[in-house]
């Protein structure tokens, strides 16, 4: 279950670089518990806005934020000091849904995507065997394959063919859902041309399908609408009834390709 | 403890702080916040008809500011009666209903639907909207327009009538007369100011409808000016806003001639940006020997 939304202090207790320019930070906080799927804000001094990140983890008190540097903020983010105080409000939008019984899950994360994966494959080891199948451009930008493996079967692919097929994380679905004769339900973060076509593929084979996207953000709680998604029941906050959003509803033309 | 009530259309307001329109929703979304020591927050832009605003990126970050073009996304003021209201009615907050039209009917036409709800305490009519008829001109632009307009609206409802303009003006004081002699009761400055900013990655503008508003700390100063210059001119109570994240903020808008203020987007940063700053405004207050905030009021002019 998780716990009532409010801003909480969080104290940095651990900062890693999991790749170049991918980073993790640990963050001690009191009474937060979430569901995979789940995210926070947290404070970013000096900046006008808080930054979203989906909540990648929990051991204890901490909870862990994985994130790639793209702008100031995310780099700011990467060079505070442990122990460093941030408010940080959370837990906000929704939860995965549970796997349609006698299915399958089968978790697609692409890039900085797989972050989103990982607390979902951990929640759902315990009750279902999962597949991973996760991608990247390259070797070095495959994240938390190791950790993965603790809680799912991982398959992975990369642009270049440095690690696992030579293919993107689409074509790696297709060709395991055409390998296979099972039930399955798709789970999936990523770029959104990625899941606009993993949206398509899965629509195609009746299959039920997840993704959680990802939209520039304001207040994190559905007041000041910026996040906005168009979806077949009309706009949706993609932080407040998403991120996390069953494929088929989205209007996927109205969806940026990069944002 | 300094009193830090104010008056405004003959209610008082406990506090002097208002949530600015835009940044809180419909009232029902900060639930977990402390609304004992906000005055009133001004509704979500609310029309006749449903609107779904713009294409997204809506929101993006500059120095010492965001720009948004959220494009005034509601539910329309039947679903906002039906739907939202009975979730605020309570509120220990007074409600201020923020509305706009794209044409002058429909100003007219939300005013008087909105008349007939008990509980709203006023009307904020955004008149700072690109897209009404007019010629292409904005409607807030243009002082003869805003003169007819708040003249039509002001005899469709009972309500007190706040105009809020846009600082994207030439003279900012003959739109503020216009209003004020049309039969506002208040003038509340100022709205976000046109922006852009352009991606150099892509060569391409990072908002979806390439342009927005930009709000925050970077147009401070823009709005002290034009409350400064606004305060001159009117008699009737002015609601400053524009950058506000600090008491010391809060007590520069009342020497420059407000009677309350409204907070934007520091909300965004600091959910609970009002206690902060009502707890701030007491101290300040207590420590200048200053028993009313409402002795600050025009300070400056």
């Amino acid at each position: 279950m998780s716990s009532k939304v409010l801003d909480r202090e969080a104290v940095i207790e651990k900062i890693d670089n999991l790749s170049k320019d991918v980073i993790s930070i640990w963050l001690r906080t009191k009474d937060l518990e979430f569901e995979p799927g789940q995210f926070l804000m947290i404070e970013t001094p000096g900046f006008s806005l808080r930054r979203p990140f989906v909540i990648a983890d929990k051991i204890k008190d901490s909870v862990r934020i994985i994130f790639k540097l793209r702008g100031e903020g995310t780099h700011l983010l990467s060079m505070l000091g442990v122990g460093t105080t941030l408010k940080t409000l959370a837990p906000l939008g929704e939860k995965f849904p549970e796997p349609d019984t006698k299915t399958i899950p089968i978790l697609v994360g692409g890039g900085i995507g797989i972050v989103t994966m990982l607390p979902l494959a951990k929640k759902l080891s315990t009750n279902h065997k999962p597949i991973m199948l996760m991608g990247a451009d390259t070797i070095s930008s495959l994240i938390l394959e190791q950790e993965l493996k603790n809680f799912s079967q991982v398959i992975t692919c990369t642009d270049d063919g440095t690690c696992g097929d030579r293919c993107n994380v689409v074509q790696l679905l297709e060709k395991y859902v055409f390998k296979k004769n099972d039930k399955y339900t798709v789970y999936a973060c990523g770029p959104n041309p990625m899941l606009k076509a993993i949206g398509k593929f899965t629509e195609s084979k009746n299959i039920k399908c997840y993704v959680s996207l990802e939209e520039r953000m304001a207040c994190g709680i559905g007041a000041c609408l910026c996040c906005a998604v168009k979806t077949t029941n009309g706009i949706k906050r993609v932080c407040k009834e998403g991120p996390v959003f069953e494929a088929k509803d989205i209007k996927w033309n109205f969806v940026e390709e990069e944002i | 403890m300094a009193d830090l009530k104010i008056k405004l259309f003959g209610e008082t307001l406990k506090s002097p702080l208002i949530m600015a329109s835009g940044v809180f929703g419909y009232g029902d979304e900060y639930d977990f916040i402390d609304t004992n020591l906000i005055g009133a927050f001004a509704t979500k832009g609310l029309s006749i008809n449903p609107k779904e605003g713009n294409t997204t990126p809506r929101i993006v970050e500059t120095a010492a500011g965001i720009i948004n073009s959220v494009g005034l996304q509601n539910v329309g003021i039947k679903k906002f009666i039906e739907d939202k209201m009975p979730k605020i009615k309570n509120s220990k907050m007074k409600i201020i209903a923020n509305f706009f039209g794209k044409s002058d009917e429909e100003y007219i036409e939300a005013a008087k639907q909105l008349n007939y709800v008990k509980e709203i305490f006023a009307l904020e009519m955004n008149i700072s909207c690109p897209n009404v008829k007019k010629g292409g001109l904005a409607c807030g632009q243009d002082p003869a327009h805003v003169y007819k307009l708040t003249s039509e609206v002001r005899v469709s409802t009972k309500k007190p009538l706040i105009v809020k303009l846009t600082p994207n003006v030439t003279s900012i004081t003959e739109i503020a007369k216009a209003a004020e002699d049309a039969g506002a009761d208040a003038i509340s400055l100022i709205n976000t100011v046109k922006a852009m900013k352009i991606d150099i990655r892509t060569g391409r503008p990072m908002l979806g409808n390439q342009m927005g508003g930009l709000s925050g700390r970077a147009i401070k100063p823009i709005a002290i000016r034009a409350v400064y210059e606004v305060a001159k001119v009117v008699k009737i109570p002015i609601i400053g806003m524009g950058g506000i994240f600090s008491a010391e903020d809060v007590i520069e808008f009342f020497m420059a001639g407000s009677t309350c203020v409204q907070i934007g987007s520091a909300v965004f940063y600091n959910p609970d940006i009002c206690a902060t700053i009502y707890k701030d405004l007491n101290e300040f207050c207590t420590t200048n020997n200053i028993k009313k905030i409402t002795d600050l009021r025009g300070k400056a002019l």
